[in-house]
């Protein structure tokens, strides 16, 4: 690889023509295109740039350096576990953990409401994603099944699927016996070497820590896909840049984004336009904070995760459950299920796992202690786990606030009540009865329930109706004409689908409306 | 293999041969050793009895006292805690780590001490189990927002600990930690093929 460039500085004297908050899969695509257009663009992230090869070990525990441990309080009947199973810091965002799992979503789960009535539909369609979704897939190299079994005709994966670890061929086995499709998932990792816009990225290695920081650079997460090229284009992220506040001018255009620096102290930066990616949680608790674009009421408010219910089973086998891509298997016959009470779907997937993870989810989400738990754990190498994901509707009393506890830099913690609605329990349940019977019929036993809700999304969500949303379809405030939001909080709906590239997808379409207006 | 029929020094020497192997990666291997030979400081986050407390309930909540106390378990725990435990969230309910563990530690003292007259700590298993079910289901005298998810989270803080050392992780026969050497060793092809063998 020809040599880079050393990196562009830009002074924060002078006004750049744009700020990205957030380095991850809402802000980094974004920063690369803005330079690549030939703007002057800064990112700030709160957290440091990683060498996968030199900073990530295949250890659980050393790569909690990944998780966002800001302390957030989680209130509701059903209390978000937030830690390893959603935000993320550092240059890379939540994408430096993510399982890789590469779905798109389904031209409907643009329109839930007008297919069902309830929740909000999309302020665009799915052709308008469309050829960002194939960027983005270009771009991160995913392996999957070509054609794909569901949707509508799509281009061909880059590189062919992953190979299948345990629970991926158990839960196969278990569909073929009941009937149902399964197919080899799209993952965000190339099943040989990939080249792409002059980026080298070697083949998955089936090491399986995914969650935990891909050592060897094969994951396409933000920091070895959208960054570099956006580095290479000229823009500059500045690491441990915490951002707290906002200068305005006379007319509420914002001029200026104040953060806090590595060695601690207070910094400005002038910019003609902010795009907020702070992540599902941090963007809206940095509006609220600031009382920003928020007449609408909306902000913080409709806050979704998706009923992601795992089912964990032991076999016979040996299947080592760290090992392979961890979302090997998909099915989408659940998409839409038919004769069924609640609204949207779901997607049904195998899951790898590693051991601190699996035992604490067997202890806080089990209940598992003392000898039950000790031998149970030693039966670890025979544990294979499906679950779901599916839709969530938006319920204006699931929203985050900001609780009277001040964290250690004197800003209000973040509080989100979450619970469940009918809509998310009806479909639970019939995750909950398929899932077993996949299990059951391909000759798994001992059968442990997790019920959980993941991704945080909705809370400053996107929509045509200034009174009902914080952004307009292009991400854009209805209220700050040179601010923008793209990140997971402006999903309007859940989508029966996990949220990542959809996200990068969105972003480069935002990306591109921002340059049109120019 | 489990410790039933493989003693501790030799479990030691496996791991750490396993360790300094070159099956691990430099930065692996520098996480593993630096976990397998940590000492812990003594903290002044717990009185002396709320620690003899944490020490009987890490042998009942974790029943491998061979490797609960190889692994220094309960000052592990101490020095997270120190540390602040920082697992980015908490129930909204609950008070803060160290004055919801510490809550927790005294409640289940003085319930041993009114239902027998005896330190939990000096039961015996049984009836220290006993009390352990009542405190997993938040039943009184463990009820109340002062013990919000107390035993949950003791729970799980402990689990995770455990299960994130080496000497453990080798005990039930993990061996993610080696994959230094690509697909072709990661156990990953063989698992697959055995795998299709299903059912009991």
């Amino acid at each position: 690889m020809a040599a880079e460039p050393p990196p562009r500085r830009y002074s924060d004297r002078e006004p750049v023509d744009a700020v990205v908050i957030g380095a991850g899969g809402g802000g980094a695509p974004i920063l690369m295109k803005l330079a690549q257009a030939g703007l002057s663009v800064v990112c700030l992230e709160a957290g440091r740039s990683w060498s996968p090869k030199d900073d990530f070990a295949s250890d659980e525990m050393e790569q909690e350096k990944l998780f966002w441990k800001d302390e957030r309080l989680s209130a509701g009947e059903d209390p978000i576990a937030f830690g390893r199973n959603n935000s993320g810091i550092g240059v890379g965002g939540s994408t430096l953990h993510w399982t890789a799992y590469a779905v798109r979503p389904q031209p409907d789960d643009l329109r839930l409401r007008a297919e069902f009535g309830v929740g909000r539909d999309w302020p665009m369609t799915y052709l308008e994603l469309e050829p960002y979704l194939d960027e983005v897939e270009r771009m991160l190299g995913v392996s999957g099944p070509s054609p794909y079994p569901w949707g509508p005709p799509r281009s061909a994966y880059p590189r062919p699927p992953l190979p299948l670890n345990g629970a991926a061929q158990i839960m196969q086995a278990g569909g073929a016996q009941l009937g149902l499709r399964t197919s080899p998932a799209p993952n965000a990792a190339p099943s040989s070497d990939y080249d792409y816009a002059g980026l080298h990225r070697p083949a998955c290695t089936s090491r399986g820590f995914c969650q935990a920081g891909c050592s060897v650079g094969a994951k396409g997460s933000a920091d070895v896909t959208f960054i570099p090229l956006a580095l290479r284009a000229g823009a500059e992220v500045r690491e441990r840049a915490f951002v707290t506040g906002f200068e305005r001018e006379g007319d509420g255009r914002l001029s200026a984004v104040l953060y806090t620096d590595a060695e601690g102290r207070e910094q400005r930066q002038r910019c003609g336009t902010v795009f907020l990616c702070a992540g599902g949680v941090e963007s809206a608790r940095l509006l609220l904070i600031n009382d920003l674009a928020n007449s609408s009421g909306q902000v913080g408010r409709n806050f979704m995760a998706h009923p992601a219910l795992q089912i964990w089973a032991e076999v016979d086998a040996f299947v080592k459950p760290t090992r392979g891509i961890p979302g090997g298997l998909i099915s989408e016959d659940t998409h839409r299920p038919e004769d069924v009470s609640f609204a949207g779907g779901y997607l049904v997937q195998s899951i790898g796992v590693m051991p601190m993870t699996y035992a604490s989810q067997m202890a806080r989400g089990y209940g598992l202690w003392g000898e039950a738990l000790t031998s149970h754990m030693r039966r670890f190498n025979h544990v294979v786990g499906i679950n779901i994901c599916g839709e969530c509707l938006p319920h204006p009393d699931n929203r985050l606030t900001l609780s009277d506890e001040l964290d250690a830099r004197g800003l209000p913690k973040p509080m989100i009540d979450f619970s469940n609605g009918d809509n998310e329990k009806a479909l639970t349940a019939h995750g909950d009865r398929l899932m077993t019977a996949v299990l059951e019929a391909a000759g798994a036993y001992a059968l442990k329930r997790t019920p959980r809700n993941a991704h945080t999304l909705g809370a400053c969500r996107m929509g045509s109706d200034a009174d009902d949303a914080v952004v307009n379809a292009d991400c854009r405030s209805f209220e700050i004409s040179n601010l923008y939001v793209c990140d997971n909080s402006v999903y309007p709906s859940a989508l029966s689908v996990n949220p990542c590239v959809t996200q990068m997808a969105l972003s480069l379409r935002t990306a591109d409306r921002f340059l049109a207006r120019r | 293999m489990s410790l039933a029929t493989e003693d501790l020094s030799a479990l030691e020497a496996r791991t750490r041969a396993l360790l300094a192997s070159d099956a691990l990666t430099t930065p692996t291997r520098a996480a593993l050793q630096g976990r397998m030979d940590q000492r812990f400081e003594p903290t002044h986050l717990l009185s002396p009895d709320q620690r003899r407390t944490l020490e009987a309930a890490c042998l009942r909540l974790i029943p491998e006292p061979d490797l609960v106390r190889r692994t220094a378990l309960p000052a592990a725990f101490e020095a997270k805690l120190a540390k602040g435990l920082f697992r980015g969230w908490r129930y909204a309910e609950a008070p803060d780590d160290l004055t919801l563990y510490r809550a927790g530690l005294d409640a289940l003292d003085v319930a041993a001490r009114a239902a027998t007259g005896t330190a939990f700590a000096d039961l015996a298993t049984e009836p220290q189990d006993k009390l352990l079910k009542v405190a997993c289901k938040g039943e009184p005298p463990f009820d109340g927002s002062a013990l919000d998810h107390w035993f949950e989270e003791l729970l799980t803080a402990l689990t995770e600990l455990y299960y994130a050392h080496p000497l453990v992780q080798v005990s039930i026969g993990y061996d993610g930690m080696a994959d230094a050497h690509g697909p072709q060793a990661v156990g990953f092809q063989a698992v697959s093929a055995e795998a299709g063998r299903l059912g009991r």
